[in-house]
Protein backbone atom coordinates (compact mmCIF):
# COMPACT_ATOMS: atom_id res chain seq x y z
CA UNK A 1 0.00 0.00 0.00
CA UNK A 2 2.57 2.18 1.01
CA UNK A 3 4.44 1.20 -1.90
CA UNK A 4 1.66 2.16 -4.43
CA UNK A 5 1.24 5.60 -2.50
CA UNK A 6 4.74 6.39 -3.47
CA UNK A 7 4.27 5.37 -7.02
CA UNK A 8 1.24 7.62 -7.41
CA UNK A 9 3.62 10.37 -5.40
CA UNK A 10 6.36 10.16 -8.17
CA UNK A 11 4.03 10.21 -11.16
CA UNK A 12 4.50 13.41 -12.99
CA UNK A 13 2.07 12.90 -15.73
CA UNK A 14 -0.62 15.41 -15.73
CA UNK A 15 -3.54 12.77 -15.01
CA UNK A 16 -2.01 11.90 -11.82
CA UNK A 17 -1.21 15.39 -10.78
CA UNK A 18 -4.69 16.59 -11.43
CA UNK A 19 -5.92 13.49 -9.01
CA UNK A 20 -3.93 14.37 -6.46
CA UNK A 21 -4.91 18.23 -6.60
CA UNK A 22 -8.47 16.82 -6.39
CA UNK A 23 -7.72 15.49 -2.86
CA UNK A 24 -6.14 19.12 -2.23
CA UNK A 25 -2.83 18.33 -2.19
CA UNK A 26 -0.66 21.54 -2.31
CA UNK A 27 2.88 19.84 -2.78
CA UNK A 28 1.28 18.44 -6.18
CA UNK A 29 -0.34 21.68 -7.19
CA UNK A 30 2.60 23.69 -6.40
CA UNK A 31 4.41 21.74 -8.98
CA UNK A 32 2.03 22.00 -11.89
CA UNK A 33 2.37 25.90 -10.67
CA UNK A 34 6.00 25.86 -11.04
CA UNK A 35 5.62 23.94 -14.62
CA UNK A 36 3.07 26.15 -16.46
CA UNK A 37 3.46 29.55 -14.83
CA UNK A 38 6.54 31.25 -16.97
CA UNK A 39 3.98 30.08 -20.03
CA UNK A 40 1.00 31.34 -18.88
CA UNK A 41 2.57 34.32 -17.58
CA UNK A 42 4.32 35.32 -21.03
CA UNK A 43 1.20 34.25 -22.73
CA UNK A 44 -0.44 37.06 -20.72
CA UNK A 45 2.52 39.60 -20.82
CA UNK A 46 1.79 39.30 -24.64
CA UNK A 47 -1.88 39.54 -25.21
CA UNK A 48 -2.21 42.41 -22.25
CA UNK A 49 1.30 44.10 -22.65
CA UNK A 50 1.37 44.71 -18.78
CA UNK A 51 3.19 42.66 -16.27
CA UNK A 52 0.98 43.15 -13.54
CA UNK A 53 -2.22 41.98 -15.51
CA UNK A 54 -0.33 39.45 -16.52
CA UNK A 55 0.89 37.81 -13.14
CA UNK A 56 -2.70 38.26 -12.48
CA UNK A 57 -4.03 36.28 -14.96
CA UNK A 58 -1.72 33.82 -14.72
CA UNK A 59 -2.62 33.69 -11.32
CA UNK A 60 -6.75 33.52 -11.87
CA UNK A 61 -5.74 31.29 -14.22
CA UNK A 62 -4.48 28.47 -11.87
CA UNK A 63 -6.24 29.36 -9.25
CA UNK A 64 -9.27 28.82 -11.48
CA UNK A 65 -7.19 25.06 -11.79
CA UNK A 66 -6.83 24.23 -8.41
CA UNK A 67 -11.11 25.35 -8.26
CA UNK A 68 -11.65 22.70 -11.31
CA UNK A 69 -9.62 19.56 -10.23
CA UNK A 70 -12.11 17.25 -9.10
CA UNK A 71 -14.15 17.74 -12.08
CA UNK A 72 -10.66 16.93 -14.36
CA UNK A 73 -10.96 14.25 -16.85
CA UNK A 74 -8.08 12.53 -17.20
CA UNK A 75 -6.95 11.85 -21.24
CA UNK A 76 -7.57 15.05 -22.23
CA UNK A 77 -5.37 18.22 -23.83
CA UNK A 78 -3.81 17.94 -20.65
CA UNK A 79 -2.82 20.68 -18.29
CA UNK A 80 -0.99 23.30 -20.57
CA UNK A 81 -3.72 23.28 -22.98
CA UNK A 82 -6.24 24.08 -20.54
CA UNK A 83 -4.49 26.42 -19.17
CA UNK A 84 -3.69 28.30 -22.33
CA UNK A 85 -7.19 28.22 -23.40
CA UNK A 86 -8.55 29.65 -19.66
CA UNK A 87 -5.61 32.04 -19.97
CA UNK A 88 -6.41 33.45 -22.95
CA UNK A 89 -9.76 34.04 -22.43
CA UNK A 90 -9.10 35.44 -19.80
CA UNK A 91 -7.10 37.93 -21.25
CA UNK A 92 -9.85 38.67 -24.05
CA UNK A 93 -12.34 39.28 -21.04
CA UNK A 94 -10.05 42.05 -19.31
CA UNK A 95 -8.98 43.93 -22.93
CA UNK A 96 -12.76 44.21 -23.65
CA UNK A 97 -12.28 46.73 -20.53
CA UNK A 98 -8.96 47.79 -21.01
CA UNK A 99 -7.23 48.51 -23.71
CA UNK A 100 -3.67 46.58 -24.31
CA UNK A 101 -0.77 48.64 -22.25
CA UNK A 102 1.30 49.44 -25.29
CA UNK A 103 3.80 52.10 -23.94
CA UNK A 104 3.67 55.94 -24.07
CA UNK A 105 7.11 56.94 -24.92
CA UNK A 106 7.23 55.19 -28.28
CA UNK A 107 8.49 56.87 -31.19
CA UNK A 108 6.58 56.75 -34.56
CA UNK A 109 9.77 55.36 -36.71
CA UNK A 110 12.14 54.04 -35.28
CA UNK A 111 15.18 56.26 -34.69
CA UNK A 112 17.62 56.21 -37.65
CA UNK A 113 20.51 58.06 -35.48
CA UNK A 114 23.41 55.42 -33.94
CA UNK A 115 23.08 54.41 -30.23
CA UNK A 116 25.80 54.35 -28.07
CA UNK A 117 24.50 51.77 -26.00
CA UNK A 118 23.20 48.78 -27.79
CA UNK A 119 21.29 47.64 -24.93
CA UNK A 120 19.57 50.87 -25.32
CA UNK A 121 18.58 50.06 -28.83
CA UNK A 122 17.50 46.22 -28.20
CA UNK A 123 15.11 48.13 -25.88
CA UNK A 124 14.00 50.61 -28.09
CA UNK A 125 13.19 47.86 -30.73
CA UNK A 126 11.38 45.56 -28.04
CA UNK A 127 9.29 48.56 -27.32
CA UNK A 128 8.33 49.42 -30.65
CA UNK A 129 7.85 45.66 -31.14
CA UNK A 130 5.08 45.69 -28.49
CA UNK A 131 3.49 48.91 -29.39
CA UNK A 132 3.04 47.54 -33.04
CA UNK A 133 1.47 44.31 -31.46
CA UNK A 134 -0.65 46.40 -29.16
CA UNK A 135 -2.25 47.75 -32.72
CA UNK A 136 -3.77 44.75 -33.64
CA UNK A 137 -7.21 43.67 -32.68
CA UNK A 138 -7.24 41.56 -29.65
CA UNK A 139 -8.49 38.29 -31.68
CA UNK A 140 -6.14 38.72 -34.07
CA UNK A 141 -3.13 39.62 -31.40
CA UNK A 142 -4.28 36.12 -30.00
CA UNK A 143 -4.04 34.30 -32.87
CA UNK A 144 -0.25 35.18 -33.46
CA UNK A 145 0.42 34.73 -29.51
CA UNK A 146 -0.70 31.25 -29.88
CA UNK A 147 0.65 29.94 -33.00
CA UNK A 148 3.79 31.96 -33.37
CA UNK A 149 5.12 32.28 -29.49
CA UNK A 150 3.74 29.20 -28.56
CA UNK A 151 3.77 27.29 -31.26
CA UNK A 152 0.45 25.96 -31.02
CA UNK A 153 -1.06 23.84 -34.60
CA UNK A 154 -3.47 26.04 -35.81
CA UNK A 155 -6.08 23.27 -34.63
CA UNK A 156 -5.61 23.71 -31.32
CA UNK A 157 -5.33 28.05 -31.42
CA UNK A 158 -8.68 27.67 -33.35
CA UNK A 159 -9.84 25.54 -30.30
CA UNK A 160 -8.62 28.17 -27.97
CA UNK A 161 -9.91 30.72 -29.26
CA UNK A 162 -14.05 28.86 -30.40
CA UNK A 163 -13.56 28.99 -34.05
CA UNK A 164 -13.52 26.40 -36.89
CA UNK A 165 -10.04 25.65 -38.28
CA UNK A 166 -10.99 27.90 -41.72
CA UNK A 167 -12.33 30.59 -39.92
CA UNK A 168 -9.06 30.29 -38.00
CA UNK A 169 -6.68 30.18 -40.70
CA UNK A 170 -8.44 33.35 -42.01
CA UNK A 171 -8.08 34.83 -38.90
CA UNK A 172 -4.46 34.19 -39.19
CA UNK A 173 -3.80 35.02 -42.47
CA UNK A 174 -5.54 39.34 -41.67
CA UNK A 175 -3.69 39.31 -38.10
CA UNK A 176 -0.11 38.48 -39.94
CA UNK A 177 -1.16 41.03 -43.19
CA UNK A 178 -2.23 43.74 -40.87
CA UNK A 179 0.93 43.50 -38.62
CA UNK A 180 3.14 43.57 -41.20
CA UNK A 181 1.81 46.67 -42.55
CA UNK A 182 2.69 48.22 -38.94
CA UNK A 183 6.29 46.95 -39.10
CA UNK A 184 6.61 48.23 -42.19
CA UNK A 185 4.88 51.63 -41.15
CA UNK A 186 7.18 51.68 -37.96
CA UNK A 187 10.30 51.04 -40.12
CA UNK A 188 10.91 47.71 -38.30
CA UNK A 189 10.95 45.74 -41.75
CA UNK A 190 11.63 46.35 -45.06
CA UNK A 191 8.77 47.48 -47.60
CA UNK A 192 7.11 45.40 -50.24
CA UNK A 193 9.48 47.12 -52.30
CA UNK A 194 12.64 46.73 -50.17
CA UNK A 195 13.14 49.99 -48.57
CA UNK A 196 15.46 49.37 -45.94
CA UNK A 197 13.85 49.39 -42.56
CA UNK A 198 15.57 48.77 -39.26
CA UNK B 1 2.90 36.67 -47.34
CA UNK B 2 3.67 33.17 -47.98
CA UNK B 3 6.95 31.29 -46.96
CA UNK B 4 9.28 32.41 -44.48
CA UNK B 5 9.13 35.73 -43.91
CA UNK B 6 12.45 36.76 -41.83
CA UNK B 7 12.32 40.06 -41.29
CA UNK B 8 8.75 39.94 -39.88
CA UNK B 9 9.93 36.81 -37.81
CA UNK B 10 12.68 38.90 -36.20
CA UNK B 11 10.79 41.73 -35.80
CA UNK B 12 8.20 39.51 -33.41
CA UNK B 13 10.94 37.80 -31.99
CA UNK B 14 11.92 41.58 -30.14
CA UNK B 15 8.84 40.95 -28.30
CA UNK B 16 10.69 39.60 -25.47
CA UNK B 17 8.96 39.10 -21.87
CA UNK B 18 10.12 39.62 -18.41
CA UNK B 19 10.42 36.76 -15.92
CA UNK B 20 7.38 36.73 -13.52
CA UNK B 21 7.99 38.34 -10.02
CA UNK B 22 10.00 35.69 -7.66
CA UNK B 23 7.63 35.13 -5.10
CA UNK B 24 4.72 34.31 -7.13
CA UNK B 25 4.43 30.88 -6.99
CA UNK B 26 4.70 31.20 -3.24
CA UNK B 27 1.71 33.49 -3.93
CA UNK B 28 -0.49 31.58 -6.01
CA UNK B 29 0.02 28.08 -3.94
CA UNK B 30 -0.86 30.17 -0.64
CA UNK B 31 -4.30 31.40 -2.26
CA UNK B 32 -5.33 28.37 -3.60
CA UNK B 33 -4.92 26.53 -0.01
CA UNK B 34 -6.68 29.68 1.31
CA UNK B 35 -9.32 29.59 -0.82
CA UNK B 36 -12.87 28.58 -0.27
CA UNK B 37 -14.38 25.78 -1.67
CA UNK B 38 -15.76 26.42 -5.66
CA UNK B 39 -19.75 27.10 -6.00
CA UNK B 40 -20.97 24.06 -7.70
CA UNK B 41 -21.41 24.44 -11.02
CA UNK B 42 -24.30 25.64 -12.99
CA UNK B 43 -26.53 23.35 -14.36
CA UNK B 44 -26.32 23.26 -18.02
CA UNK B 45 -27.88 20.54 -21.10
CA UNK B 46 -25.04 17.94 -21.61
CA UNK B 47 -23.69 17.76 -24.93
CA UNK B 48 -25.60 14.30 -25.54
CA UNK B 49 -28.55 16.09 -25.09
CA UNK B 50 -27.99 18.71 -27.76
CA UNK B 51 -30.29 17.06 -30.30
CA UNK B 52 -32.39 18.44 -32.90
CA UNK B 53 -35.74 18.86 -33.13
CA UNK B 54 -37.09 15.27 -33.06
CA UNK B 55 -36.48 14.73 -29.10
CA UNK B 56 -38.50 17.98 -28.37
CA UNK B 57 -41.14 17.45 -30.66
CA UNK B 58 -41.86 13.38 -28.97
CA UNK B 59 -42.09 15.03 -25.81
CA UNK B 60 -44.33 17.65 -26.92
CA UNK B 61 -46.32 15.00 -28.95
CA UNK B 62 -46.15 12.42 -25.77
CA UNK B 63 -47.33 15.65 -23.80
CA UNK B 64 -50.25 16.95 -25.93
CA UNK B 65 -51.57 13.37 -25.75
CA UNK B 66 -51.59 12.72 -21.75
CA UNK B 67 -53.22 16.05 -21.46
CA UNK B 68 -55.85 14.85 -23.82
CA UNK B 69 -56.40 11.63 -22.85
CA UNK B 70 -56.65 12.78 -19.18
CA UNK B 71 -58.94 15.95 -20.53
CA UNK B 72 -61.33 13.00 -21.83
CA UNK B 73 -61.54 11.12 -19.09
CA UNK B 74 -62.46 13.57 -16.87
CA UNK B 75 -65.22 14.67 -19.56
CA UNK B 76 -66.61 11.50 -19.83
CA UNK B 77 -66.69 10.81 -15.98
CA UNK B 78 -68.11 13.71 -15.02
CA UNK B 79 -71.08 13.80 -17.13
CA UNK B 80 -70.89 12.41 -20.80
CA UNK B 81 -71.03 7.94 -21.83
CA UNK B 82 -69.45 6.79 -18.80
CA UNK B 83 -71.26 9.14 -16.21
CA UNK B 84 -74.65 8.18 -18.04
CA UNK B 85 -73.30 4.32 -17.45
CA UNK B 86 -73.14 4.61 -13.79
CA UNK B 87 -69.87 3.98 -13.81
CA UNK B 88 -67.31 6.46 -11.87
CA UNK B 89 -63.56 6.87 -13.26
CA UNK B 90 -60.78 8.16 -10.73
CA UNK B 91 -60.29 11.96 -12.91
CA UNK B 92 -57.75 13.92 -11.92
CA UNK B 93 -59.02 16.54 -9.47
CA UNK B 94 -60.10 13.12 -7.65
CA UNK B 95 -56.52 11.59 -7.29
CA UNK B 96 -54.95 14.78 -6.28
CA UNK B 97 -57.58 15.20 -3.71
CA UNK B 98 -56.85 12.38 -2.03
CA UNK B 99 -52.86 12.17 -1.73
CA UNK B 100 -50.72 13.13 1.01
CA UNK B 101 -49.09 16.82 0.68
CA UNK B 102 -45.75 15.90 0.17
CA UNK B 103 -43.43 17.12 2.64
CA UNK B 104 -40.41 19.20 1.32
CA UNK B 105 -37.55 17.64 1.60
CA UNK B 106 -34.57 20.76 2.72
CA UNK B 107 -32.76 22.17 -0.12
CA UNK B 108 -29.53 20.68 -1.23
CA UNK B 109 -28.64 24.02 -2.46
CA UNK B 110 -29.35 26.09 0.49
CA UNK B 111 -27.83 23.83 2.39
CA UNK B 112 -24.33 24.31 0.54
CA UNK B 113 -24.95 28.19 0.55
CA UNK B 114 -25.35 27.70 4.35
CA UNK B 115 -22.00 25.73 4.77
CA UNK B 116 -20.31 28.05 2.12
CA UNK B 117 -21.34 31.98 4.11
CA UNK B 118 -19.97 29.83 7.40
CA UNK B 119 -16.91 28.37 6.05
CA UNK B 120 -16.32 32.16 4.29
CA UNK B 121 -16.89 34.02 7.73
CA UNK B 122 -14.90 32.05 9.50
CA UNK B 123 -11.70 31.22 6.70
CA UNK B 124 -8.53 33.82 7.08
CA UNK B 125 -8.39 36.44 4.37
CA UNK B 126 -6.79 35.41 0.85
CA UNK B 127 -3.16 36.21 1.16
CA UNK B 128 -2.98 37.65 -2.52
CA UNK B 129 -5.17 40.61 -3.63
CA UNK B 130 -5.29 40.62 -7.40
CA UNK B 131 -8.18 41.80 -9.18
CA UNK B 132 -9.67 38.71 -10.55
CA UNK B 133 -11.08 38.88 -13.73
CA UNK B 134 -14.52 38.32 -14.86
CA UNK B 135 -15.84 34.76 -15.76
CA UNK B 136 -15.56 33.90 -18.97
CA UNK B 137 -19.24 33.50 -20.89
CA UNK B 138 -20.92 30.26 -20.86
CA UNK B 139 -20.82 27.99 -23.61
CA UNK B 140 -22.57 29.44 -26.41
CA UNK B 141 -25.29 26.40 -28.01
CA UNK B 142 -23.74 25.53 -31.61
CA UNK B 143 -26.80 27.17 -32.96
CA UNK B 144 -25.82 30.58 -31.53
CA UNK B 145 -22.28 30.17 -32.06
CA UNK B 146 -22.30 30.15 -35.89
CA UNK B 147 -24.13 33.93 -35.73
CA UNK B 148 -21.54 34.73 -32.90
CA UNK B 149 -18.67 33.76 -35.24
CA UNK B 150 -19.95 35.66 -37.74
CA UNK B 151 -20.85 38.79 -35.53
CA UNK B 152 -17.48 38.83 -34.33
CA UNK B 153 -15.79 38.25 -37.58
CA UNK B 154 -17.31 41.31 -39.06
CA UNK B 155 -16.41 43.48 -35.99
CA UNK B 156 -12.89 42.53 -36.44
CA UNK B 157 -12.50 43.21 -39.73
CA UNK B 158 -14.37 46.72 -39.01
CA UNK B 159 -12.22 46.83 -36.08
CA UNK B 160 -9.26 46.74 -38.68
CA UNK B 161 -10.28 48.70 -41.59
CA UNK B 162 -10.29 51.87 -38.57
CA UNK B 163 -6.95 50.18 -36.76
CA UNK B 164 -5.04 50.58 -40.54
CA UNK B 165 -6.65 54.35 -40.92
CA UNK B 166 -5.16 54.87 -37.57
CA UNK B 167 -8.73 55.33 -35.91
CA UNK B 168 -9.89 54.25 -32.86
CA UNK B 169 -12.26 50.75 -32.67
CA UNK B 170 -15.88 52.26 -32.42
CA UNK B 171 -17.46 48.53 -31.70
CA UNK B 172 -17.80 49.00 -27.94
CA UNK B 173 -21.89 48.95 -27.94
CA UNK B 174 -21.80 46.24 -30.51
CA UNK B 175 -19.50 43.98 -28.47
CA UNK B 176 -21.41 44.97 -25.51
CA UNK B 177 -24.46 43.55 -27.17
CA UNK B 178 -22.32 40.26 -28.48
CA UNK B 179 -21.68 39.81 -24.80
CA UNK B 180 -25.54 39.86 -23.68
CA UNK B 181 -26.28 37.56 -26.63
CA UNK B 182 -23.59 34.85 -25.75
CA UNK B 183 -24.64 34.75 -21.83
CA UNK B 184 -28.92 35.16 -23.01
CA UNK B 185 -30.58 31.81 -21.86
CA UNK B 186 -34.00 32.52 -23.09
CA UNK B 187 -35.60 33.38 -26.88
CA UNK B 188 -37.04 36.24 -24.92
CA UNK B 189 -33.62 37.56 -23.99
CA UNK B 190 -32.34 37.02 -27.30
CA UNK B 191 -34.95 38.44 -28.68
CA UNK B 192 -34.22 41.41 -27.00
CA UNK B 193 -30.80 41.57 -27.93
CA UNK B 194 -31.63 41.33 -31.58
CA UNK B 195 -33.87 44.46 -31.37
CA UNK B 196 -31.48 46.46 -30.08
CA UNK B 197 -29.01 45.52 -32.16
CA UNK B 198 -31.05 46.46 -35.09
CA UNK B 199 -31.95 49.77 -33.54
CA UNK B 200 -28.38 50.10 -33.40
CA UNK B 201 -27.67 49.42 -37.04
CA UNK B 202 -30.45 51.94 -37.70
CA UNK B 203 -28.91 54.31 -35.24
CA UNK B 204 -25.60 54.20 -37.26
CA UNK B 205 -26.79 53.88 -40.61
CA UNK B 206 -28.78 57.14 -39.97
CA UNK B 207 -25.55 59.00 -38.44
CA UNK B 208 -23.93 58.04 -42.01
CA UNK B 209 -26.85 59.21 -44.09
CA UNK B 210 -26.57 62.49 -42.19
CA UNK B 211 -22.57 62.89 -43.07
CA UNK B 212 -22.04 65.62 -46.33
CA UNK B 213 -21.06 63.84 -49.39
CA UNK B 214 -16.66 63.64 -49.87
CA UNK B 215 -14.99 65.74 -52.09
CA UNK B 216 -13.38 63.14 -54.36
CA UNK B 217 -9.76 64.41 -52.24
CA UNK B 218 -11.51 63.00 -48.91
CA UNK B 219 -12.86 59.87 -50.77
CA UNK B 220 -9.79 57.83 -49.94
CA UNK B 221 -10.86 57.87 -46.49
CA UNK B 222 -14.22 58.78 -45.54
CA UNK B 223 -13.81 57.59 -42.02
CA UNK B 224 -10.70 59.90 -41.31
CA UNK B 225 -12.55 62.72 -42.98
CA UNK B 226 -16.25 62.40 -41.67
CA UNK B 227 -18.12 62.43 -44.67
CA UNK B 228 -19.40 59.43 -47.15
CA UNK B 229 -19.04 58.42 -50.52
CA UNK B 230 -22.00 57.77 -52.75
CA UNK B 231 -22.30 54.55 -53.57
CA UNK B 232 -22.09 54.07 -57.83
CA UNK B 233 -24.25 50.99 -59.31
CA UNK B 234 -20.91 50.25 -60.70
CA UNK B 235 -19.68 49.82 -56.91
CA UNK B 236 -22.85 48.34 -55.68
CA UNK B 237 -22.89 45.81 -58.43
CA UNK B 238 -19.15 44.92 -57.63
CA UNK B 239 -20.11 44.44 -54.19
CA UNK B 240 -22.99 42.54 -54.71
CA UNK B 241 -20.78 40.10 -56.74
CA UNK B 242 -17.77 39.41 -54.42
CA UNK B 243 -20.48 39.16 -51.38
CA UNK B 244 -22.32 36.48 -53.34
CA UNK B 245 -19.05 34.50 -54.38
CA UNK B 246 -18.17 34.67 -51.12
CA UNK B 247 -21.85 32.90 -50.30
CA UNK B 248 -21.01 30.77 -52.95
CA UNK B 249 -18.21 29.10 -51.02
CA UNK B 250 -20.54 28.38 -48.31
CA UNK B 251 -22.76 26.71 -50.50
CA UNK B 252 -25.28 29.46 -49.75
CA UNK B 253 -26.92 31.37 -53.08
CA UNK B 254 -29.84 34.02 -51.75
CA UNK B 255 -32.29 35.03 -54.19
CA UNK B 256 -30.32 38.07 -55.25
CA UNK B 257 -27.38 36.11 -56.54
CA UNK B 258 -29.44 33.85 -58.22
CA UNK B 259 -28.61 34.27 -62.08
CA UNK B 260 -31.37 35.62 -63.94
CA UNK B 261 -32.76 33.36 -66.51
CA UNK B 262 -33.13 34.56 -69.83
CA UNK B 263 -35.63 32.97 -71.99
CA UNK B 264 -38.70 30.95 -70.73
CA UNK B 265 -41.76 29.82 -72.83
CA UNK B 266 -41.96 31.42 -76.26
CA UNK B 267 -44.34 34.84 -76.42
CA UNK B 268 -47.52 33.21 -77.42
CA UNK B 269 -47.93 34.50 -81.29
CA UNK B 270 -51.16 35.33 -83.61
CA UNK B 271 -53.08 32.26 -83.77
CA UNK B 272 -52.99 29.75 -86.82
CA UNK B 273 -55.77 30.08 -89.44
CA UNK B 274 -57.68 26.66 -89.14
Amino acid sequence: MAEALAQIELDDSDDALMARVAARDAVAFRRIVERNLTTVHRLAYRMLGDAAWAEDVAQEALLRLWDHAGRWQSGGTGIGAWLRRVATNLCLDRLRRQKFSGGNEIPDRADDAPLADEQMEDDQMREATRHCMGQLPDRQRAAIMLTYYEDRPNAEAAAVLDMNIKAFESLLVRARQTLRRIFEEKGLVPDAFGKAGR
Amino acid sequence: MNGPDRDFDAALDRFSVPAPRAGLIDDIVAAAQTRAEPAPQAWSRAPKDRRGGWLRGHRVFAATMAATVLSATAAAAAGGWLGEAGSRLPVLAQIASVMPESVKAPSVRIAQQEKRALAAASAPPVAVTASAPPTPPAAVPPRQQKVVDRIEARLERREARRAEMGLPADTEKERALLDRFKVADTRAERKEVIQEAKALRQERRAERQALPVCTPDQASNPAANGCRVKMTPEKRAEIMERLCARMAENGRTPPRCRPIVSGGPEPLGDPTPQ
